[in-house]
């Protein structure tokens, strides 16, 4: 038992890594600009067919996918900034409207992926899933690569805590107002976080598909957990989110060894609403240092 | 102010009703499959004119036959529904030009069940109660077990060329040209334990399909002497099984049972291969899509299904084998002779129905066609093909394995 | 052609339904629910089981998918109704996640991943409704009745108050409302409504399985909200019969691929951006409930001059005598000691100014009476009463009111509207509705008091700050509270409005009420204020008459500092 626990464990922790990065990519936009920016699967989608398009079917080295998935995405994200949530923030929209468009753009985005790739699973060719043996241990090549996921997420804290631009992206986060006041240009600094979310996203968009293989309708399912972690980990820095993902990611896994697979997606959510209500302040009720 | 939702109502009747008169082809809106549409069930129909509404008239002097399709057309599937929708296509279009069956020429209004029991009955209603056929071809248990009522209600003949569930049979209006699975699953049970297994994991999609194949596997393989390790589903729209397998690891099977449909077969056998899992897999009805996906995980899986035979002798069989390598480069397997074989039974039922002297738009004579002739001809390894007790047929089974990326047949067994 | 326009009748009175009581728990209330679908199908299950094993006849099927429904939404609902802003969110979708689970896998209730098949449609005097004619009337009259009770409740007192509670939850308790008791009531309403749209659909379409019932399909319902435009069940309708037929005229697209429904799905998301984007208050937009319009002035009735809360005839206390008492009052943020050991009275009938530097703990001590934060140590007694742990709502209805130092109105509401929820004395949708028309009389009078009758039609967003201040005097003078606490009135005013505004305090405590208020502005204070305490970093620094405080060394001391006493003395 003890085994097949750690053997779980493990599993959970290295997609749990990548559902971390996510959320921070999420948490970047949504504690900068308040918006609950569904429309991040989208971005996940796009940036992973992106690469598939550049390297599979351009056939071009697997740098240039990355490289141009990471500017699709962002230009994407700060599409949709100006398109559409920049324009209903100045008719002073409540936030639910945002959410919808936001809604909106996932499904033009799934419709648009469709129609071009076909809704079949699509791979990266140029990187098979084999098994690779770490010691006692085996895990598909993908999940080796997840766990780097924390070498972004501790440069993007670094970029937060260390660097102007991060600080302005915490400041517009805390109070635009203030911020505002003291000479930070907001509409710059919204523009600045979506780029930088899009842009980690596709990050995690590599690893997914490169574990599970690309469907259009990946990024709804892919933005539930990593939101989740960002609402629950609480507004005050993107760490929190990553660790509560991280969490959430290890104890789906985990929950396996002891209620029937069926139930894994129930009982982890489950146990997700019980920990919000017992503090529905958030796990993290005090202001962590980014 | 009152006036505008009035208007609108009054404009949005007058739309679809100006789409009314052309064929309406497509499945009723209620549950969506993907985020924010309503009404988006996607149902993509082809052009299907209902039949010429003059008075009965046995012989159709010109006029199109149509009936219902019903395949998956979006989805994990859809690669699957394609293959079917070829099989279809070939036999449409022979009977066709040759004349079509006592002058009728046949049209089919092909529906959307995306693999799903929702879209099943979508599929179904729309065939039901808007085009109104008297046949129709459905596949996967699933959709073709909640079509059966509303068949069953309507009059509506219908014939399942895919699903293997159990409780598919014995079941009004509904014929299955298909191997079910208290038939499909023993043989593989009983091939694996000769193979020397003994210690069984399962791994099953959370559906009918799943359920019905997992149930006749394990008591056919415990019966053999082996033991069940490990039973683990996974929901229809999961991408990633590493928790189930993991669970599977740790029971230390010798062999893995994976039952899961076209794309989903091929990303699970790789995902088994990437957690370094060695076993041997079987499953029933494999498809082109394990190879296309599964890439080397592939190799050495063992299937079952509807045997197909490259040397027969049979002209019919022969023929219709040689015209699909040609036309498309591979070789036909089950999910392409089982459509072509049900449109051939539908040119045989209306042929009966006109000689009875009744009109071949009637569900109801086609049914008493069928009953007086429960027979078809075998177009995947000649001979002829003949309807079950049961609803359900008698044929010769074939398990395969996949060897350099291509079935092999290692066996066959003939129908009890 | 008829079978083609009865099909999307079904379907567009099913889903009106589903939005439409979706528009009760969101639009009115502002419950953002992500789990709609989830009550969907549980009326739907819920129906099927009584239709195949029991042959349960209709509209028993009806009543029970809704009264089911609505008893496990109204148990659910009640720990979640702590959750607020992006929590609920969360929280719901967690919930839809847990109870799609369950579906899938519940085999003896849902039939699980099978589903349950074979559901027949209802007899309705001895006819079998298998004709798609006859389901579609069904559908509608049952849609009709749906949408009858939502107008009813909507347009009651119970409705205003739902607005008032997703507007500011907060100032809605200090009027008295029970917040968490009106969302619950709402929540468990709108849900088993879902539950008849469920109903509605397992019998049309004989089959159900999980899919139906899916988050998608809890963000199609939203859609469709949104699209017709929030508290509005006009457009809840409109936008069901757009978003049903607009793809039934797309479909007409001859399908010779798979593209179709990825075309489908394209455009479907193009227009819905686009509508949310070019027209985010949706296709009618949300209207005021009650209406000032071209109503004449209103006589001054018997009626109209009453207060909503009476003082009562016999006050227990003389004035002068104590009405609220606190002792030894303590209250710590982290480190800091907001309020310290703190001991005072308020008299009856009289007017108390609290004054001190910012930081001494003056609005802390306002929250604390009134219920918004938990004192750490100490008691209150209002009349003998224990304060301390009651909950705000409870609080405002023993007669205590107050403003806030952030001046708080139902901004998307009208003026009218807003003095009206405030004064109206039920909520009930039952028996509310004189109270109701007595206080919109009332409401009338009173703002032409105070010369704010012009605007009571408007939304009070768009009144002047000014202006928004009086509406909270007048909403306080109306409602008659026999004490009110004013946190920082004339923070923000010019001269007049400062004179205006004491001269209307001085008249409330003759009118026999009890007024404390905490103030900046001293000028204030020395005009209404007939005993002051000043508090200093969570201390009483001192009390007395105004003069007594204008002389005092200490006070100017820690207001002035040191040398500029003598000038102020």
């Amino acid at each position: 038992m003890l085994a097949l626990l750690a053997n779980l464990a493990l599993v959970g922790l290295t997609l749990g890594s990548m559902y971390a990065l996510l959320a921070v990519s999420f948490g970047i936009i949504f504690n900068v600009t308040h918006v609950f920016h569904l429309a991040h699967g989208a971005t996940f989608t796009l940036g992973g067919y992106a690469m598939y398009w550049i390297s599979t079917m351009l056939g071009l080295p697997f740098v240039a996918a990355l490289v141009g998935g990471l500017i699709a995405a962002s230009v994407f994200g700060v599409l949709v900034e100006v398109v559409l949530y920049r324009p209903l923030r100045r008719l002073n929209s409540p936030p639910m409207i945002l959410f919808l468009s936001s809604v909106g753009a996932l499904t033009v985005i799934e419709g648009l992926i469709g129609l071009l790739f076909g809704t079949q699973t699509l791979t990266f060719k140029s990187l098979p899933l084999e098994a690779v043996n770490v010691g006692a241990v085996t895990l598909p090549s993908a999940n080796l690569a997840m766990p780097l996921s924390w070498i972004v997420i501790a440069a993007v804290v670094v970029y937060m805590v260390r660097t102007r631009s991060g600080k302005f992206l915490r400041a517009v986060g805390d109070s635009p107002r203030v911020a505002m006041a003291l000479g930070i240009p907001l509409d710059m600094t919204y523009i600045l976080s979506f780029a930088l979310g899009s842009a980690l996203a596709v990050l995690s968009a590599l690893l997914y598909g490169w574990s599970q293989g690309l469907t259009p309708q990946m990024g709804l399912s892919a933005i539930l957990i990593g939101s989740a972690g960002v609402i629950i980990g609480g507004r005050h820095g993107v760490l929190p989110g990553a660790i509560v993902a991280v969490v959430l990611g290890t104890l789906q896994a985990v929950l396996v060894a002891f209620v029937p697979s069926g139930w894994q997606e129930g009982a982890t959510f489950a146990l997700l609403l019980v920990a919000l209500l017992v503090r529905p302040q958030g796990i993290f009720g005090y202001s962590l240092p980014w | 102010m009152r006036y505008r939702w009035a208007i609108a109502a009054a404009a949005g009747l007058l739309l679809s009703a100006c789409g009314g008169t052309a064929a309406p082809s497509a499945a009723p809106t209620s549950a969506p499959a993907s985020a924010a549409k309503p009404a988006a069930s996607a149902a993509a129909g082809t052009s299907a004119k209902p039949a010429a509404s003059s008075a009965a008239q046995a012989s159709g002097g010109g006029k199109a036959y149509s009936f219902g399709v019903m395949v998956p057309l979006t989805g994990p599937a859809a690669n699957i529904g394609e293959e079917f929708r070829r099989g279809l296509d070939m036999a449409i279009e022979e009977i066709n030009s040759a004349g079509g069956v006592d002058g009728w020429t046949l049209e089919a209004n092909v529906q959307d069940h995306k693999a799903t029991a929702q879209g099943g009955t979508e599929a179904m209603n729309q065939l039901a109660n808007i085009a109104k056929v008297p046949y129709v071809i459905s596949s996967f248990s699933g959709p073709t077990l909640a079509a059966q009522p509303v068949a069953a209600q309507n009059k509506m003949l219908l014939i399942n060329i895919g699903g293997t569930d159990s409780s598919l049979l014995n079941k009004p209006w509904l014929y299955s040209d298909q191997i079910m699975a208290p038939h499909l699953m023993p043989p593989l049970a009983d091939y694996a334990y000769a193979q020397g297994k003994r210690k069984a994991a399962m791994l099953s999609s959370n559906d009918p399909y799943g359920d019905g194949s997992r149930k006749a596997f394990a008591p056919a393989f415990q019966k053999d002497g082996g033991q069940i390790v490990a039973d683990e589903t996974f929901p229809l729209t999961a991408t990633d099984f590493s928790a189930q397998l993991t669970k599977i690891k740790a029971a230390n099977p010798d062999v893995l049972m994976v039952v899961a449909v076209g794309q989903t077969q091929g990303q699970l056998v790789k995902q088994v291969r990437a957690l370094g899992m060695q076993q041997l897999m079987i499953g029933p009805l494999a498809t082109a899509d394990l190879i296309q996906l599964g890439g080397d995980a592939a190799n050495g899986f063992i299937d079952s299904g509807i045997a197909v035979d490259p040397n027969t002798t049979d002209p019919g069989a022969k023929a219709f084998l040689a015209k699909y390598k040609a036309k498309y480069n591979v070789d036909a397997e089950w999910n392409i002779g089982t459509p072509y074989e049900a449109t051939y039974l539908l040119r045989d039922l209306i042929d009966g129905a006109v000689k009875a002297g009744a009109d071949p738009r009637s569900g109801d004579a086609l049914l008493k066609a069928l009953q007086a002739k429960p027979e078809f001809h075998n177009y995947l390894a000649g001979g002829t093909v003949k309807f079950a007790a049961d609803q359900s047929v008698d044929r010769t089974m074939a398990i395969r394995q996949v060897q350099n990326g291509k079935f092999e047949v290692a066996k066959l067994v003939q129908p009890q | 052609m008829v079978n083609y326009v009865a099909q999307i009748l079904v379907m567009v009175a099913t889903f009106a339904i589903l939005a439409g009581s979706l528009n009760l728990v969101l639009g009115f209330a502002g419950v953002f629910s992500l789990v709609h679908a989830a009550f969907f199908g549980i009326g739907a299950y819920t129906a099927a089981q009584l239709v195949l094993h029991l042959g349960v006849p209709f509209p028993l099927d009806l009543l029970a998918a809704f009264a089911l429904t609505a008893i496990v939404a109204g148990a659910l609902s009640v720990p979640m109704a702590r959750l607020t802003h992006e929590y609920v969110i969360i929280g719901t979708l967690a919930l839809q996640l847990v109870l799609f689970n369950v579906f899938v896998n519940w085999e003896g209730g849902t039939g699980g991943s099978y589903g349950l098949f074979g559901i027949t449609r209802p007899a309705i005097a001895g006819v079998t409704l298998t004709d798609l004619p006859q389901y579609a009337a069904l559908s509608v009259a049952v849609g009709l009745v749906c949408f009858a009770v939502l107008f009813w409740i909507t347009r009651s007192p119970f409705g205003l108050a739902l607005k008032g509670l997703r507007e500011d939850e907060r100032l809605a308790q200090s009027f008295g409302k029970d917040v968490n008791g009106q969302r619950v009531a709402a929540f468990a309403l709108g849900s088993g409504l879902a539950g008849v749209a469920g109903m509605l659909y397992a019998r049309f379409v004989g089959y159900i399985d999980p899919s139906s019932f899916s988050i998608d399909q809890s963000l199609a319902a939203v859609t469709i909200l949104v699209v017709g435009g929030l508290a509005n069940l006009q457009g809840t309708v409109l936008s069901a019969i757009v978003l049903e037929t607009v793809p039934q005229v797309l479909r007409f697209i001859p399908a010779t691929s798979n593209a179709v429904p990825q075309l489908q799905l394209l455009f479907y998301g193009v227009l819905l951006t686009a509508l949310v984007r070019l027209r985010p208050q949706g296709l009618i937009a949300e209207r005021p409930l009650i209406r000032a319009g071209a109503r004449s002035k209103p006589q001054s009735s018997e009626a109209a001059a009453a207060p909503a809360v009476p003082v009562p005839d016999d006050p227990a206390e003389a004035p002068g005598e104590p009405l609220l008492a606190i002792r030894d009052l303590a209250k710590q943020f982290g480190g800091l000691r907001a309020v310290d050991g703190l001991s005072l009275t308020i008299p009856a009938g009289r007017v108390t100014g609290i004054i001190g530097p910012n930081g001494a703990g003056k609005t802390t001590v306002f929250n604390m009476i009134t219920g918004y934060l938990q004192a750490d140590a100490g008691s209150i007694t209002y009349r003998g009463q224990e304060l301390v742990k009651m909950p705000p709502f409870r609080i405002a209805r023993l007669g205590i009111a107050r403003s806030f130092q952030d001046v708080r109105v139902f901004g998307r509401m009208t003026v009218l509207e807003n003095l009206v929820l405030a004064i109206q004395p039920s909520e009930s949708p039952f028996t509310g509705w004189a109270g109701q028309a007595q206080a919109t009389e009332r409401a009338l009078t009173v703002l032409d008091e105070f010369g704010l009758r012009d605007q009571a039609d408007e939304r009070v967003g768009q009144l002047s700050y000014a202006q928004q201040k009086l509406l909270v005097v007048a909403t306080l003078a109306a409602r008659g509270d026999p004490f009110i606490l004013l946190d920082e009135l004339a923070a923000g005013l010019d001269q007049e409005s400062v004179n205006r505004f004491a001269g209307l305090v001085r008249k409330m405590a003759a009118g026999g009420r009890t007024v404390c208020l905490i103030e900046h502005n001293l000028e204030f204070v020395w005009q209404t204020a007939e005993i002051v305490y000043v508090l200093d970093q969570g201390k009483l620094l001192a009390q007395g008459t105004p003069e007594d405080i204008r002389r005092d060394a200490r006070v100017a001391e820690i207001y002035f500092g040191g040398t500029q006493a003598a000038a102020h003395a």
